[in-house]
């Protein structure tokens, strides 16, 4: 079996897909330091204006890092002059970008590692199905699960230590600009363990996104089959049943990816009550009985 | 013992409702060890079918198919490391040279790097084989599919079409070595359209028409099963001729100016001799008029499409 996992990963690693993805990567990591903070000075810019329109509306004030922004009411002042006494009020955001925010990064940057992940995964055999080399491979080896097996190894380990190795090198890459700008602070305490829990997290749905993409493609015998049904499911139909039967959300993919990734209960948030650990085990279930039916298929099915 | 050994295979395929097209219907078939067997067809008859069975790639609907003694619907892990295959063109991994290519599927058998030079230079590719596969000729490819199938040193080779896109040369060269290979005392099983090329290649024959099969056994026996194969010998003197061959117990006959000798066509060298006896020599001494290329299309049907 290791033999067979070790072939898989330097087939993988061959991958044109798999080395264009490191390439963005490479890019993203090299332009972090110039983007981030732009990004981060921008959102400001953006929150600010929202806050003055807000304060201007007389609309309920929003809290930011524990402050809540001031607001005037109706009849204080003309609208003509309303403009300019909310832009007075209202505090000016630290544009900065801070490295406790880091967390605000990775979960930006989650939903783009997590669809890498699925395209990775379902191309890595969705491609083979369509060379024809799957028939190739099992005359060689005739156990098909064990094929079955060493593939999804090889894929969730790689692309789980793409993804923790994407963070530390962004970590890395952003850390000398905090240094620099003095925007260091907050980052003791748990803060360590935190953002080391959300990237492991962010690895662990990238790696099970794989998962997912590789178990569709094997089913449907190719990449687009794998993306169309994929994307069809999570964006259409549970982005549809989610939305219009909350209590059903609970059960979903889509909405247990997003509390594992946040990491947090959020009231009356995306699902209520429901807890990392639980959406760890609802997740867990569903990979579990889509890499089952795969391995199902892929056992019994003819290979032509 | 049977090397291959094939018992009422059956296979279907569903195509939409209900709809099932039957790829082979009740196959029977024994290959002995060592030697060349020819597994011919037209399109569409099962020839391919048959072969993914044997390898374990399609699940018969009926019937066993065991490779070296071992069934392979529940047992080929056990003998798959003695059994080298090519399916149609072989798809290898285009990203990878020809050479990487063999070394990964040597690893997954646990053979070292060393086999994969001897079977690259067996196929005549070890000039390229540093090449990335997606710039191979199909004849490379083919090639390359050849020298992956002998990576295993394999006691049985189980070959479709291996030399299909090859040119002139190349068919030569496959010929002679799957003739070599068959020699050595390895069981040959190759399935072809080169009718000429089988004939000159194998020892024995199969033929498979619409999923059955219509004749089996060695190449002279197949062409002798549609008609007198023979020899046929002109002659300066054609009633001493006549007379030399009776008088050797041959059946011969005339047939416009030359003698038709109703001999397989490996005892020719007995008509020539039968002859010289007697003090009859012969200007000409070839095989009669029927082929393995006759027998083929009058065993399938193939002259009388419906």
């Amino acid at each position: 079996m290791r033999r067979l996992v070790r072939v898989e990963l330097r087939r993988l690693w061959t991958r044109r897909s798999v080395r264009w993805s490191l390439l963005g990567v490479f890019l993203a990591i090299v332009a972090a330091p110039a983007l981030v903070p732009w990004a981060f000075g921008e959102q400001a810019r953006i929150n600010h204006d929202a806050d003055i329109e807000r304060c201007v509306q007389d609309r309920p004030p929003k809290t930011r890092d524990g402050v809540t922004m001031p607001t005037i009411p109706a009849d204080v002042a003309a609208p003509a002059q309303r403009e300019r006494l909310c832009d007075e009020v209202t505090p000016t955001l630290d544009p900065d970008f801070h490295l406790r925010e880091l967390d605000e990064v990775y979960r930006t940057t989650a939903p783009l590692l997590i669809i890498g992940g699925f395209l990775i995964g379902a191309s890595s055999i969705g491609a083979d199905w369509q060379a024809g080399v799957i028939p190739t491979v099992l005359t060689w080896e005739g156990r098909r699960l064990r094929v079955f097996t060493a593939r999804l190894v090889a894929l969730v380990a790689a692309v789980f230590a793409a993804v923790v190795a994407w963070q530390a090198f962004l970590a890395g890459s952003l850390a000398p600009y905090t240094l620099v700008e003095d925007t260091t602070g907050g980052t003791g305490g748990d803060w360590p363990r935190t953002i080391g829990g959300l990237g492991l997290r962010v690895a662990a749905i990238g790696a099970a996104a794989a998962a997912f993409g590789f178990a569709l493609a094997l089913i449907g015998r190719g990449t687009a089959a794998a993306l169309g049904a994929g994307f069809a499911y999570l964006f259409v139909f549970e982005n549809v049943i989610g939305t219009q039967f909350e209590p059903l959300r609970r059960w979903l993919v889509f909405w247990n990816a997003l509390v594992f990734v946040k990491g947090m209960f959020e009231a009356g948030g995306d699902v209520p009550d429901r807890t990392v650990a639980a959406a760890a085990v609802i997740l867990a279930v569903w990979a579990t009985v889509i890499l089952a039916g795969a391995a199902l298929v892929f056992r019994r099915r003819d290979v032509v | 013992m049977a090397v291959i050994d094939v018992v009422g295979l059956r296979k279907e395929y569903r195509h939409g409702r209900g709809h099932r097209i039957v790829a082979v219907d009740d196959l029977d078939l024994s290959v002995s060890a060592g030697g060349v067997y020819g597994f011919l067809g037209p399109n569409g008859s099962g020839k391919t079918t048959t072969i993914r069975c044997l390898l374990g790639l399609a699940r018969p609907t009926a019937g066993t198919c065991h490779v070296l003694g071992a069934e392979v619907a529940s047992d080929y892990a056990a003998v798959q490391d003695r059994v080298g295959s090519m399916i149609e063109t072989q798809a290898l991994f285009p990203g990878f040279t020809g050479r990487e290519n063999l070394v990964l599927l040597a690893e997954m058998a646990g053979l070292s790097g060393a086999v994969v030079d001897v079977a690259l230079d067996r196929v005549d590719l070890a000039a390229r084989a540093g090449d990335l596969v997606r710039t191979y000729s199909l004849g490379m490819r083919q090639r390359l599919g050849l020298a992956a199938a002998l990576v295993k040193d394999p006691e049985v080779l189980i070959l479709d079409e291996p030399a299909n896109g090859l040119d002139p040369a190349g068919i030569r060269h496959v010929r002679g070595l799957l003739r070599r290979l068959g020699d050595e005392g390895r069981t040959v099983f190759v399935s072809s359209h080169l009718l000429s090329e089988v004939q000159q290649m194998c020892d024995h024959v199969a033929v498979l028409s619409r999923g059955r099969c219509v004749a089996a056994g060695s190449v002279d026996e197949v062409m002798a099963s549609v008609g007198s194969s023979g020899v046929v010998v002109r002659l300066d003197d054609v009633a001493a001729g006549l007379a030399a061959l009776e008088a050797a117990g041959l059946r011969a006959w005339m047939d416009g100016e030359l003698v038709h000798v109703d001999v397989p066509v490996r005892d020719s060298p007995a008509v020539a001799e039968a002859l010289a006896r007697q003090g009859v020599w012969h200007r000409e001494l070839r095989p009669g008029g029927v082929t393995l290329e006759d027998a083929f299309i009058a065993l399938t049907d193939e002259a009388t499409p419906p």
